[in-house]
Formats: C-alpha cells, structure tokens, sequence
C-alpha cells in the first residue's frame, strides 16, 4: 500500500484531460495541504507507460533563480527519467538550446541533446 | 480564437475536502493492524475538530491515536486528544491565515464569534448586533469559491468555505472547531490586549473594509464574549473537551455525522 487513498474522481478527470490530446495543461487548484502534490504523484505511478512518461519537477521557492538555472535543472531531471546525459545549458538565458533539444523530445521527437 | 495555441487549452480542477467516507476509509487504512478503533463518537468529535482536511484530519487521527493509549477514562482521553491536536495544528492554522486576504479574514473572526456567544449562551451560534448585516457574506462566498463546496449531506447544513465552513441559509460556520480555536486564541485574543480596538483593526489591515458602524457592532459582539472565558486556558477546545461543545455534532447534522 503507498498510503494513497479516495480521490478516484479527481484522477478521472485528470487523465481524461491527459488524454484527450487537446489540453497542454491542466491546473489543479486547492487549500494548503489538500493533496495536489499526492495527486501528482499518485499520476506519475498510475499513468500508462506506454503512452505517457510522467515527470515531477517542483518550482517551489525558485522564484529567485534566472531561466537559465531552472532549465538547466527541468533538463538533467527530464534526462534522468528518460535515461539520457544532460549537458549544461549555461548561456542558454532565453531557453533557445532547451526548447531545441527538450522540447521535441517532450513531444515525442527524435532530436538528441 | 481558432488556432491560437493558448487559447482554451487548459483545464482547472479544484480540489475538495475529503467526503466523510473517505475519512473514514482514511482511519479504517490507518489503524489496521493497530489495536486501536475509533468508534462512531471518536469518529464525530475529529470531523468536527478537523473538518474534512486530509491534513487536519491526520492531526486529529494521530491526536486521537495517542490519547487513547494515554487515557484511562473518555473524558480525559478527549482532552489530552484536543489539547495534542491544537498543539499540533497551531501552525497549519498560522499558515492558512497568512494567505487569507483581509475580508475573509474578518469574516472569519466574526464567525468565530458568533460561535464562541452562541456556545456562551447555550445556542448553536448567535451573531448578536450582526445578525443582521450581509456585509461579510461575499467574502465567505469568495472562500467558498475556492472549489470546496460540498453538497453533499443531507439538506440542512452545507459545508465548506475553504474547508473550513459550514452554512445554513445565510447562516455561515465554521466546520472545523480547531479553526475556531485558532482564530479566538490568535488573532482575537491580539484584539483584546491592544491598546484600542482601532489600532487592532489597522494592525489586521481590516481598517477601511468596515463601516463605521459594522466597526460598532464589530466591537460590540468582540465585547459581549465574557472575560471568565478569556481567563480559562484553552478557552473553545477546553469547552469542548469538557462537554461543553459535545452536543455540537449531534445538532449541527455534520455531514456523515
């Protein structure tokens, strides 16, 4: 048991709008401590493997971090979960190198990084 | 719009407290294996100190949990399980109120109020002079918009606002009593200790949301909660340990209650 229960509803709806294909991104809304973060995760174990590949990145108190940083960070945890290397992004401040090499692959692309 | 890539392309999905079955299902998973069970009246007494938040509800369960292996009568077991869950809510609460905005803030004072007069004179809940005043209603209805109303229950009683309110008509209360607690041991006891009622509501930056004369009966319905409450610790949950509160959940009609 990974102590995740009820919320079978929420679930529903949130892989409905994942895939239908028309959505690219779904807000999940509610008071602190409510549950969104379980809700995430608890995507990221149930999605179909064969279609989806869930990432968990959080943007908590990153607020302070330039572009460039927090890429560089989405990018070697994406690569993580893909099982690929992660190059630095230094210099990329406009998210030109991330949305050429990450991107594609987000959508299912054969670029390489 | 046709075409836009931005344009209706995304989805907001609220997320509410949890329904009373799945609390239940959250402390039927929970003890299995302990030799620990929370009967119906357990159950009751922590939906109402937590309402339905999975968070608070977990507070309450572990509260609960411990009084019962350090109580040896129900009474004793139901204050040391209030005085644990305040001391263990005390910052969610803190939290929760850092991130309401003034108006909600203030109308959840008066709420506490109203509660804590109407349990001083054996009602439900009494608003005193504000009785009559709707001035507060958008903003609990701006709380209540958060995504939690919960209609589910049976008819007389709603619950929710943020998770934390329950509504009869025009009738708005809290659904959690550590809520209540919380507001009358924090912010309202401040308003007592300061020097002028003004300066509390400009310390709160409630100063300019009321009228002066919402700001009259404010003050009044501050005023008509006897000191003898204020001086006895742990004034809302203490009454509620004691009985004081116990008839609360059978007349309220808590939802699954």
């Amino acid at each position: 048991m990974d102590g995740f229960f009820g919320r079978e509803d929420i679930l529903h709806v949130v892989q409905d709008a994942l895939s239908s294909g028309h959505q690219s991104a779904i807000v999940l809304a509610g008071q602190r401590r409510i549950g969104k973060t379980s809700i995430l995760l608890q995507m990221k174990r149930r999605l179909p493997a064969d279609r989806f590949c869930p990432v968990y990145f959080d943007l908590m108190d990153r607020a302070g971090e330039t572009l460039e940083q927090v890429l560089t960070d989405v990018a070697a945890t994406l690569a993580a979960e893909i099982g690929m290397k992660s190059g630095s992004l230094k210099g990329d401040e406009d998210g030109t190198v991330f949305q050429r090499d990450f991107q594609s692959i987000a959508r299912g692309g054969a670029t390489q990084p | 719009m046709d075409g836009s890539p931005v344009f209706n392309q995304q989805s907001e999905v609220h997320l509410p407290p949890l329904t009373r079955q799945e609390v239940d299902l959250l402390l039927d998973q929970s003890l299995l294996g302990t030799n620990v069970n929370f009967d119906v009246t357990k159950r009751n007494l922590l939906v109402r100190l937590a309402g339905r938040h999975p968070y608070l509800v977990q507070v309450a369960a572990s509260a609960l949990f411990d009084a019962c292996q350090d109580a040896t009568e129900p009474v004793e077991e139901t204050e040391i399980a209030t005085s644990l869950f305040r001391d263990r809510s005390n910052g969610f609460f803190a939290d929760v109120w850092r991130y309401l905005d003034p108006g909600a803030q203030i109308a959840l004072v008066i709420l506490a109020l109203a509660e804590v007069n109407g349990q001083i004179h054996g009602q439900e809940y009494a608003m005193g002079d504000l009785a009559n005043l709707d001035w507060y209603t958008p903003e609990l209805k701006k709380l209540g918009e958060v995504g939690l109303i919960d209609r589910e229950g049976d008819a007389r009683w709603h619950a929710d606002i943020g998770n934390f309110v329950m509504w009869h008509g025009e009738k708005w209360r809290s659904s959690s009593a550590g809520m209540i607690d919380w507001i009358l041991n924090n912010p309202i006891a401040e308003a007592r200790t300061h020097d002028t009622f003004d300066q509390w509501l400009q310390r709160n930056h409630f100063e300019g949301l009321v009228t002066a004369e919402e700001k009259e009966k404010f003050h009044s319905l501050l005023k008509s909660v006897p000191e003898a409450v204020w001086r006895q610790a742990g004034t809302f949950l203490g009454g509620f340990a004691k009985g004081w509160l116990g008839h609360l959940a059978k007349t309220a009609g808590i939802p699954g209650a």
